[in-house]
Parts: structure tokens; sequence; C-alpha cells
């Protein structure tokens, strides 16, 4: 506060007081003059509320009546124009995209405004409603999901009653806007709250003249279409003005507490591919071991007649000698694998035979050969 | 000047409560009906007309009663109904309706709370009335759309001339089984898929065993034709000498059967001995 440093003072102040210290005193100059010399540090919050008191109330301070008329001639008029623009400004009011501005004057209807700034007479002449219209509405029934991936079953809602007397679960969100804002403004009280009873009553109707097993299986599509073919018809009989948009089936299951036995069908459908899976594994298998069995026993066969063939032929040739070659041939090798014992048996008497100790070292099969004469 | 303020001030406000106890704003979705000394003088915006904007009565003596001119919802929860077939459903419904007869209502339930109440005692009423008569099927399905239209009309040819109100719609939300019998339909279903689970394995091994036994018949059918071809090949061949072929064959089984190490006893007088005994040829 420069004007109140009496001692050294800036140069440019030639006085070396306050700007206003030298001049005929002003009228609100006379304020001043008490204070500056007491106190440097400047004007106080006492000050601050008497000069504020003076003004609004007339100077009851007794500090110079003489400026009150200059004084009420500022004043009023300008909190009276405050007064007015605040009043005149409660009619300003914004409309953003995909809004829709329902105003009525003196509660009838009047006009709708799409987007972008507008005015309307001010509050109690005339109100207003912003709506958004184009923006999806939705509501989910069945469930809520308080989170992403966080679904928490409702059953109050989400379990039905089916046509065959079964109970399915239910999970679907429909998406909904504003077709008509007056009517959806005007016509029912708390649309938002109508449209999801008729959705879920729309749902239930739609269920309970269906089966369980096409609900949840290949008639989801059905379902959406007849749910949202009744609600929008239901809605438009309300005179809404709501527009159903899309009506998702989330989940269409068997209830939790069946549902166990409902995917042991699934797995019995598993059990039963896999079973003919080895079945037919085994099939390839079992026929081509007989295929490979034929092949085996014919080729064999094929060439153990060509062998007999052959030695037949030769046989043709020299019939004794051949027998005998043969005979021999085959005794040759047969008594050298063999323990061969040669009993004679004119003698009359029995021999003893160690036939124990011979089986023991060999297989089971013991019988001797009868090559007799 | 000073002592005349009081006044002013006393006659603006005074001028001020007079003017707004004479004015009254009738909003586009309400309707009113006007009072003098509660006594009916008349109606505004009633469902049908297109009256709203600012009115003027006289101050303090006619006052004006407000009424919701909208389609509203009163929720019905867990009504339990016996349908003909003594079957027991628990029901919710939804009724909307309106007031029409501002002036009716008025005089029957004063507001719309008590209004609520009176409907939701008609709604009662007419849904064991018309649900009482039904079959639980028809209830769950296939005729609800139907019992829905006649529980309305039953409302509005009752309710709405004494309550002076419309019955817009009425839905049932929910029929669903009370809760014991639920366990009991959730154990049937149970039954049910188990049947179809064992079925549905019953088959698998049913077609298994059909699979295996084809492809067992056709391995025999297989088999049977090579041992038939090797049956034919030797015929064939040992059938050029059969007294031969006898010989060669046991020459070969006695060679290929005895194993090693096999005891046998011969006499000396066998054909392999013959020269062993004789010395000469």
């Amino acid at each position: 506060m420069p004007w109140n440093d009496q001692s050294g003072g800036p140069p440019r102040n030639s006085g070396g007081q306050g700007p206003w210290g030298g001049g005929p005193r002003k009228p609100w100059g006379q304020q001043q003059p008490p204070r500056s010399p007491q106190r440097p540090s400047g004007p106080d919050l006492d000050d601050l509320i008497r000069q504020w008191r003076d003004r609004f109330f007339g100077g009851g301070g007794g500090s110079g009546g003489g400026a009150h008329p200059g004084r009420r001639g500022l004043q009023w008029p300008l909190i009276a124009g405050l007064l007015v623009i605040g009043w005149l400004a409660t009619g300003v009011y914004t409309v953003d995209e995909g809004e829709q501005a329902v105003i009525t004057r003196v509660g009838k209807f009047n006009r709708s405004t799409g987007p972008g700034i507008h005015f309307h007479l001010p509050a109690p002449i005339e109100g207003r409603q912003v709506v958004n219209v184009t923006g999806q509405r939705t509501a989910e029934i069945g469930f809520e999901s308080p989170r992403d991936n966080v679904v928490n079953d409702n059953p109050e809602e989400s379990l039905m009653i089916t046509g065959d007397r079964n109970i399915a679960e239910i999970h679907f969100r429909i998406s909904y806007n504003v077709k008509d804002v007056s009517a959806f403004v005007f016509n029912i009280r708390d649309p938002d709250e109508a449209v999801r009873q008729v959705a879920e009553s729309a749902m239930r109707e739609v269920i309970g003249r269906r089966q369980l097993e096409p609900i949840i299986t290949t008639e989801r599509g059905a379902v959406e279409e007849g749910v949202e073919t009744l609600m929008q018809s239901t809605l438009d009989e309300y005179q809404s003005g709501v527009q159903v948009l899309q009506v998702q089936l989330l989940r269409a299951a068997a209830p939790s507490a069946v549902i166990e036995a409902f995917n042991d069908v699934v797995n019995a459908g598993q059990d039963a591919e896999t079973l003919l899976n080895n079945a037919n594994r085994d099939t390839s298998r079992i026929i081509n071991e007989a295929q490979g069995y034929r092949e085996r026993v014919v080729r064999e066969a094929t060439g153990e007649g060509e062998r007999f063939i052959a030695v037949h032929a030769e046989y043709r040739a020299a019939p004794q000698v051949t027998r005998d070659r043969l005979y021999l041939e085959t005794m040759e090798r047969v008594y050298q694998r063999g323990n061969l014992v040669i009993l004679d048996q004119r003698s009359g008497a029995v021999p003893y035979l160690p036939l124990d100790g011979m089986i023991r070292r060999n297989a089971p099969a013991a019988t001797p050969p009868g090559a007799g004469q | 000047m000073t002592r005349n303020i009081p006044f002013l001030v006393g006659g603006v406000l005074l001028l001020l409560i007079v003017i707004l106890n004479s004015i009254f704003i009738v909003r586009q979705d309400h309707q009113a009906i006007v009072l003098r000394f509660g006594e009916y003088v008349r109606v505004l915006n009633a469902p049908g007309t297109d009256q709203p904007g600012m009115y003027f009565k006289m101050p303090f003596v006619e006052s004006v009663v407000d009424y919701d001119r909208r389609n509203i919802g009163l929720t019905l929860e867990g009504q339990p109904i016996v349908a003909s077939d003594q079957e027991r459903l628990i029901v919710d419904a939804v009724v909307r309706w309106q007031i029409i007869d501002p002036r009716r209502f008025y005089q029957s339930v004063l507001n719309e709370a008590n209004g609520a109440v009176r409907l939701e005692t008609f709604t009662e009423a007419a849904m064991r009335r018309v649900l009482g008569g039904a079959g639980s099927d028809d209830i769950i399905s296939g005729r609800r759309a139907l019992l829905m239209q006649a529980i309305e009309n039953d409302l509005n040819a009752a309710a709405a001339a004494e309550l002076g109100v419309r019955v817009v719609d009425v839905r049932i939300r929910q029929a669903d089984l009370p809760p014991e019998t639920q366990e009991r339909v959730y154990e049937r279903m149970r039954s049910e898929r188990q049947q179809v689970a064992g079925r549905i394995r019953a088959e698998g091994e049913r077609d298994a065993a059909i699979i295996r036994a084809t492809a067992q018949e056709e391995s025999e059918r297989t088999r049977g034709q090579g041992e038939a071809e090797r049956a034919r090949i030797f015929a064939r061949a040992y059938g050029r000498d059969p007294e031969f072929a006898a010989f060669y064959r046991s020459m070969r089984a006695y060679d290929t059967a005895l194993e090693a190490g096999t005891p046998i006893v011969v006499p000396p007088e066998s054909d392999f001995f013959r020269y062993m005994q004789r010395r000469r040829g």
C-alpha cells in the first residue's frame, strides 16, 4: 500500500502522502483519513462490514448523511437488474446431441427442441424436461452384473416356467430408446420401470408357450423375436413413445439346480460317441486281421501245394527210392532231436525205464511214437 | 413515509397471497378438479380432453385437487391362486391404470394412494375369479393372453365405474409354482434328463456292439474264404496222388511235431533199424 507509506515514500509521490491525500475530499474519501494514520495495515473486516451496511441501509452509522440520494440511485437498479438477469437466465438451456427437450408453457406442452442452446420463457412461465432420446437405454432382467464378467443370477426374475412344465433360467437384456418424446414424458409414469415390467411379462408369456428343449437350443432367436414383438405392441398400446431396439437372450438354460443332469445328457452323447469311435477302431483292426489271415493261409497253401507237386513229380520218376529216402531223412532228423530208447520186446521181460527223469527234462508230451513194423 | 412502510409491505404481501391463491397451473400430464367449499365445481384436463395451462379460481373459497393423468403402474406380488385343476400357483401381476373420472375418483377414494389400494383389492378378486376358473396349463401357457384380457374386462366392468379409473392393461408377470412344488419339478426334470442320458449311453453301447459284431462277421467270412481257398488248393495238389500225399505229409508232420528231447521208445524191429538186424541188404 504505497499511499500508507508515510516515512520515505517513492520519489514520484511529491507530497509523501496517499494518492487522494492532497486533493479535495471526495464523498468516499471521508471514511479513509481516520483509518489510514491509525492502522497502516489497510482496510480491515470491521470497516468493510460497516461500509456495506452503510451502502445498503442508508448509512445508519451516522457518517455523513449527504451522500444518501446518490447511493440509492446507484444500488437498487443494479440489484433489480441482476435479479432480472438471473431470472431470465433460468430460461437458458442446452440440449446435447441425441437429446430432446420438451417445453411446457404454464404446464401445457408447447414445443420440443433439438440439440443446441435454446431459450425459453423464465421459470414459472415455461418449464423444460430434457430427455435422452436416441441414446440406448437398457434393462437387464434375470441377473445383475455389478462388474464386467461378473453375473449374479437373480432367481426371482430369471426362473420361468415353460410350456411343458419345466423351469428355465433366462437372462436377457433389452435396449430401447424414445421415439416420441412428448408421449414418453406425458403418457406414462416411470416409463423405464414400465418397460421393464412389460419386458418381463412378455418374456414369461413367450417362454410359457414353448418347450424347454427348443428354448435352450434352437429357438433362441424365435424367443427374442417373439418378446420384441409382444413388447412393442404392448408399449404402443400404452402410447409410451418407446421404441424397442433389441432383445438379447443372454442365457437360456436349465436352472442351476438341475444343470448337472442336463450336462450329463451332453456327457452321455460324448460317451456314446466315444464308444462308437472305439468300435469303429476295433472294426478296422478285426477286418484287417481277417484279411491278413486269409491272404496268409492262401499263400501258404499255394506254396505248400506247389512244393508237393514238385516233389511228387520227382517221386513219380523213382517212387521207391524217393519214398525210402524221405522216410530215412525224416527219421534221422526226428531221432536226432528226440530222446531215443531202443527196446527189444521179444525178450519178454519188462524193463525199467526212468521215464520220469526223461520227461522232466522235456515238454510234457511224451507219447512214444508208434513207429512199429 | 417511514410510518407507512409496514402497511405498504403488508398490503403487498396480502395482495401477493391472494393472487397466488387464485392462480393454479394444470400440467400437461396432470388433471385437476376444482371444489368450492368441498363441493365439486369443474374438472380440468381429464383424459380425453386437452386443457392444460394456467387457470384462475376464487381465492380461499375454491380449492384444487390435482391428480396424475398418466398411465400408472400397480404391482401385485405373490398372489396365491388355485387353478381349476387344484394346482397352486403364485402369480405376480402388473395393472396399468389411469384416472379418467377425477370427480368420481375424489368421491370414492380421495387420493391416489387409496385408489391404488382399492384397485389392488379389486384386482385380487378379479384374478381369483378369472384364474380360478382356468386350468393351470392355461395360466402358464396356452391362454395367458386371453386370461389377462378377461381380468382387464372384469376390472373395467366393476372397478372402473366405481373408482373412476380405466384399466389400460393387466399383465401376468409371473405365474410360478410354489417353492415346494418347484423342488418336485426339479426332481422330475432331473429324472427326465437321467432317462435321456441313460438312453443315449445304452444306444451308444448297442451301436458299438453292432459295429463290432458286424466286423466279426466280416472277419469270419474272410477267414472262411481263406480256409476254403486253402482246402481247394491242397485238394488239387494232393489229389494227384493221395497215397503219396499221405506219406509225404506224415513225414513233414513228424519232422515238425516232435520237439527236441522228446523221449521215443522204438523197438529194434522198426523199419528204421531194418538193416541193423539183417546186417545184410
